[in-house]
This record gives structure tokens, sequence and C-alpha cells, in this order.
């Protein structure tokens, strides 16, 4: 790839990068074939109770709600683009779990961030974890078959770690994990998608 | 005169409604304009049409405020102590108590600052009336002393907050024995970036008698009217933000006005994937982390700022350390890609639960302070202020510390509580890296410094360098 030109995940996920597009943190888990219905039970929530809303209204609703212990009650939007189900929350990961029960019988992924800088992106087919890593961080690799994707890893620049890392500019590690599963698993989510009204819910208050 | 000509006269264009400020505040305390010591004395009089022999200018009445914080206001505030106690008017049973953290009553418990969602202003402030005669000569006719509290409550997740208002009246003599006729009203009832929503206490257009030995209680609900709220990434300072007295003219008392504006607050729409709200910029806020919920990643921070001399984020010899939006990829990238999982320590998570629901088991993961995400990682090159700093290019040059399995209770963060180091620290490292369980390091950036950095409201942005401190508990 030229230096000069764009990288490929930039034209599928430029828009993760731009300034407020999302959270400081987050946990976004994808299913491919699955229901809205099916990925909110996954998360132990009543898919009856979901409703649609904007992302602003599913803050008002449900963003400061704490548990006894000061830390967030769970929340997630949840739809579909193309065979990909999708849910995404914002500062808890629930999906760390849903992920491999989705991806039975089928396939599932996450990907999860902090503003520290600590990401990680999971591949997940017919209940098991094929591939877990943090970008660039090959002491990170897990997962049932780790060396698979391999080329595709090196393709899309998640791993290794650049030597020019941090001298010329790459793409946010969280592009390059998007990258990455647009690149194994042809998963795209459209920004008008993502950030406009879905179906939301919440785990019950404790 | 009309008293509306002078009033207007009396009542200039508040600084903080006039127009949008050139250049955001910084949000260190000591930045921040700070009220005079001294008394400040504002006059206003009413000329009669007698020329005096001196100035062939006329005689008249003239009535002054003079304020007081600081040493003076300690003076006031315990020769008022000795006093009787001033009764208080029946006040609406939703008005907001005086918020006991602002320590109202002395200089001495007084904080303007106490914590990240209030603001507070106390002063002692006098009504002086004097008479000038045809000659010249100037006679003090009366006085009233009184004290303002003063209290805004920000929300971090809303841009309406609680404004509070106590005057309490102390003495009255003279022209002003029996008290004042006067009006509160809050600045946000000005033009500017505020509005008031609600009148909560007595209401700004009702004309009181300012009795002495009684206290008045005034409230609003206010609400930011910069667009923090409606655009992404708006930021609006709330400076001199406060009350204004207006008093009437009464006999041989000319009208006055006394401008009280010493709170501060700051909301903004710029926190990603957060809803709009408000603080106090000028409260530094203290992260906590619990070694309960985290382990060994808090305990690794505490171990840091008791072992080597940055001491980042410790009220006990460090400094406050600022939070760092944009480059954490880079920082992570060199503290941690040279990192090699240890094999005990992974021995030893592997009977712990697992991560997920596949029986992905737990692992050793890089861990690292001064925060990635923050500008005194030691991987950063610039310190806050642009200047360069020390920095390390690989995160083997910091101290290495590895979590230490101290207990069997089959909870990750209790028996993972400590760190011990790998090897002996020369104590001038810019860093450690810790070997810490991966779901108590995620955990920490996650729970514990995202909800922080959202709760507190916690700002990287040009002019806004948010400090915070860091206690491990």
């Amino acid at each position: 790839m030229s230096p000069s030109a764009p990288h490929p995940a930039e034209a599928d996920w430029a828009w993760v990068s731009r300034p407020m597009a999302v959270g400081l943190g987050g946990f976004w888990t994808f299913a491919l074939n699955r229901t809205p219905a099916q990925v909110i039970e996954s998360f132990g929530m009543d898919p009856a109770a979901a409703r649609m809303m904007t992302l602003e209204e599913g803050m008002a609703a449900y963003d400061t709600r704490l548990d006894e212990g000061g830390r967030p009650i769970p929340w997630i939007r949840v739809g579909t683009h193309g065979k990909w189900a999708f849910a995404f929350e914002d500062m808890t990961a629930v999906g760390q779990h849903a992920a491999g029960r989705l991806s039975a019988g089928t396939r599932a992924a996450y990907i999860s961030w902090t503003p520290n800088g600590d990401h990680e992106v999971a591949l997940y087919e017919d209940g098991r974890c094929v591939v877990a890593f943090e970008p660039w961080m090959r002491w990170s690799l897990s997962g049932s078959d780790p060396a698979r994707f391999e080329p595709q890893m090196q393709e899309t620049g998640v791993m290794p770690c650049p030597e020019d890392a941090g001298r010329v500019h790459h793409p946010s590690r969280m592009v390059l994990m998007l990258g990455f599963l647009t690149r194994v698993a042809g998963l795209r989510i459209p920004e008008r998608v993502a950030r406009g009204p879905l179906l939301t819910c919440a785990a019950t208050t404790p | 005169m009309v008293l509306g000509t002078l009033l207007a006269l009396l009542v200039p264009p508040h600084p903080a409604w006039a127009a949008p400020a050139p250049s955001p505040p910084a949000t260190d305390p000591a930045r921040r304009p700070a009220p005079s010591a001294d008394p400040v004395t504002t006059c206003s009089s009413i000329e009669t049409d007698v020329p005096t022999e001196s100035d062939g200018t006329g005689g008249g009445e003239q009535v002054c405020v003079r304020a007081w914080r600081g040493e003076e206001a300690a003076r006031r505030s315990a020769a008022a102590a000795t006093r009787r106690t001033p009764t208080a008017a029946p006040r609406p049973l939703a008005f907001p108590d005086e918020p006991s953290a602002c320590g109202f009553g002395s200089p001495g418990s007084f904080k303007q600052d106490p914590n990240r969602f209030t603001s507070c202003s106390e002063v002692w402030w006098e009504l002086i009336t004097s008479e000038r005669d045809s000659d010249g000569t100037v006679e003090i006719t009366g006085s009233l002393n009184l004290n303002n509290r003063q209290w805004n409550l920000y929300d971090a997740t809303a841009v309406t907050w609680t404004h509070g208002l106590t005057i309490t009246v102390h003495d009255g003599a003279g022209t002003l024995a029996t008290g004042a006729r006067a009006q509160a009203v809050s600045l946000c009832d000005e033009p500017g970036f505020c509005l008031v929503d609600q009148v909560i206490g007595l209401p700004d257009d009702m004309e009181i008698d300012l009795v002495p030995g009684h206290s008045y209680s005034y409230g609003w609900i206010e609400k930011e009217n910069g667009g923090a709220a409606a655009n992404q990434g708006a930021v609006v300072p709330l400076s001199f933000a406060g009350a204004r007295l207006i008093g009437f003219a009464q006999d041989q008392v000319p009208p006055w006005v006394f401008t009280d504006d010493n709170l501060w607050g700051r909301c903004d729409g710029s926190l990603p994937g957060a809803r709009a709200g408000c603080v106090n910029p000028y409260h530094t806020p203290t992260f906590i982390f619990e070694r309960a919920l985290y382990g060994a990643a808090a305990d690794m921070i505490a171990w840091a700022q008791q072992n080597l001399a940055g001491a980042w984020g410790s009220r006990l010899g460090g400094r406050p350390m600022h939070y760092l939006y944009s480059t954490a990829d880079g920082n992570r990238n060199v503290m941690c890609r040279t990192f090699v999982q240890d094999d005990t320590l992974n021995a030893q998570l592997s009977t712990y639960p697992p991560r997920d629901s596949t029986g992905r088991p737990e692992i050793d993961s890089c861990d690292e302070f001064p925060f990635n995400a923050s500008y005194e990682s030691g991987a950063m090159q610039t310190d806050v202020n642009g200047n360069p700093k020390p920095h390390i290019t690989d995160g083997a040059q910091c101290a290495q510390v590895i979590a230490a399995k101290s207990g069997s209770t089959g909870n990750l963060a209790l028996d993972f509580a400590r760190v011990v180091p790998l090897e002996r620290p020369t104590g001038f490292e810019l860093c450690v890296r810790g070997h810490i369980p991966y779901t108590l390091n995620v955990a920490l950036g996650r729970d514990g410094y995202l909800r922080q950095i959202r709760g507190f409201r916690t700002l990287d942005m040009p002019g806004y360098h948010d400090p915070f401190w860091i206690q491990v508990i």
C-alpha cells in the first residue's frame, strides 16, 4: 500500500474517528444472521421492553442509571445491517459473554475499547473464540486458532505493530479492528445506521 | 431624575454576559481572577440644586456599598456571631438548603470550590449613607450590615443548575436603622449565556424590606443558554455568575446597586458519548480507584505513587494529572509492544473464571501508569503545557511490577490485590509497566477511568486541560 493512499478500513470506518462520533469507551457486539430479539436475549434483557430511540433519547433514559456500587447499569442499542445484527454498549461489557452464545451455529464478533488504549477484537465461530487480540500487541493473541487470520491481520495493519507507529499517520486502532472484521467477515455498519434510531433496551435495576 | 434612568446608569453591562469570552479560561484555580481582599466601594448620589461654597456643585445624599472578603470578612463574621440570630423568612418547601460543603459563616471554614459540582460565594457588605451640605461637609447618616451567601449546584448530566442566595441583615443605624428596600435578581435574568428557568425562592420582581435581624432566601433553577446542550463540542464558561441587588430610593437614601458575582461554572457538550452537563471547573477532582474492584491494577498506581519520584496524581508530594484525549493509542504502543506475558502468572490465572462464555481463560496483560490517556504518560514527549518532557521509547524502560497472588477466594481482585517489583527500581523511572490480569486492567480503564472522566466532565481541549488527583483505596 502506498504511504499516501487511504487505508482500506477508512473507507468503511473513518466515521468512528470523527470527534464526538463514538464514546470514549465502548463495547460493540456483532452476530451474523441473528435477529435483534435474539441479540437482546443474549444480553439477558427482555426484547419486549425494547423501544426505538435515538441515541440522545437512549442516553436521557438510561445513561445516568447506576447500581448500588455506583457503576453503570448496562443498556444497549440494537440494530441490523445486511446480515449482521449488532449491539452497542457504552460503559459496560456484557457483550463479552453474549458474543460466544450468539455465535452458536454462526459467527459473532466484538470490539472493545477504553479511553486508556485497552482495545480488543474477537471473532467467534459456533461457540468458540477463534481469535482475539489487541491491535499491534502480538503478546495478546489468544483463541482456538489465532494463526488462521495472520494474512488478514497483516494486510489490514492490525498486526504486527508498524515500525513507524507514532511517527506517521495510521488509522486509529478502533478503525483497524473494524477493518479487520470487514476483511474477514464482511462486516460493515454505516454511520447513518449506527447513529440513527435503534431498538434500545436496558438491564433491569437490581 | 426618574428611577429607571438612574438604575440604568448604575447598572453597567455585566462582564459575564456582555460577549463571549475571547479565550476560554484555564481551569487552574490559580488563574481565576481573585476577588479583592480590600473593600470594594461603589457609590451613587442624588444632587440637590443648592451650589456648594467649595466647588459650585450641589450638596446631596449619597449611598455607598462596600464589600469584604478575607480577613476583614472574618472580623465581621466574628462580630456578627455575638449578635442575635437572624430570623429566617418563611421559605417555599422546594427551596434548597445552604450546602454544608460551602462552610458558610466564617472565612476560616468557607470553601469557594468545595467539590466539582458546587461553587460558593460569601461576602460581607455594608450600605452607608451620607449627606453633603452646601459647604461641602460630609456627614455619615446611616449604615446597614449584611451578609450574602450564594451557591450554584451543578449536575454532570444536565445543563440546568440550582442557584441559591441567602441575604442576612445584621445591624442598621441612622437612615438605615429599619433596613433598606430592595429586590434581588439572578444575573441569569440578564441577556447572556444562561437563563432563569424557574424561581424557587422569593420572586425576582418582589420588592422586599431588608430588615435587621432577618434573613431572606432566593433560589433559581437556571439553565445554560450558550449552546452546550445543542452543539456537540461546545464549552460555555459561566464566569462572574451570581446575583444583583437593586436598592430603591427611600427617605434620605438614594437608589443603589450591589453586584455579587463570584460564582463560577462551566457547561459543555464535549465528552463523546455523554450528555451535556455542568461542573465547577476550579475544583480539581480526585479519581478514586478501589483495590476491592480493580485489585492489582489499582495497587500498581499506589505503588508508583509511593515508590517513584513522579508520584503522579498523589496529593502527597505529587502533582495532578491531566486527561489526554487524542494519542492514547501511540502511548500504548510505546509502553506495551515489547511486553511478554508471564507464564507463571498465566498458570495462576487459568483457575479463575473465564473471560467469556466459551471458556477463554483469564490472562496476563500489559498495564501502565501514568495512564496512556494522560499527559503524564511515560511515553509522552511533551507535557500538558506543550513543553518537552523526559520520556521513554520502550515500556521496558519503566519500572516493572507483577501482580502477586495473595489469596484463594476465587475473586480475582481480592486474590491479586497487590503488585511486587520484578527488579529493584531506581525510583526515578518515568513510569511503571505491570503484568496485570486482563480483566482487572480493562475494568480499571473502563469502569474506573472512563466513568470518572465522564462523571467529573474532565476535558482535554484547547484552553481546557482539566487536572485531577488520584487516590487508591
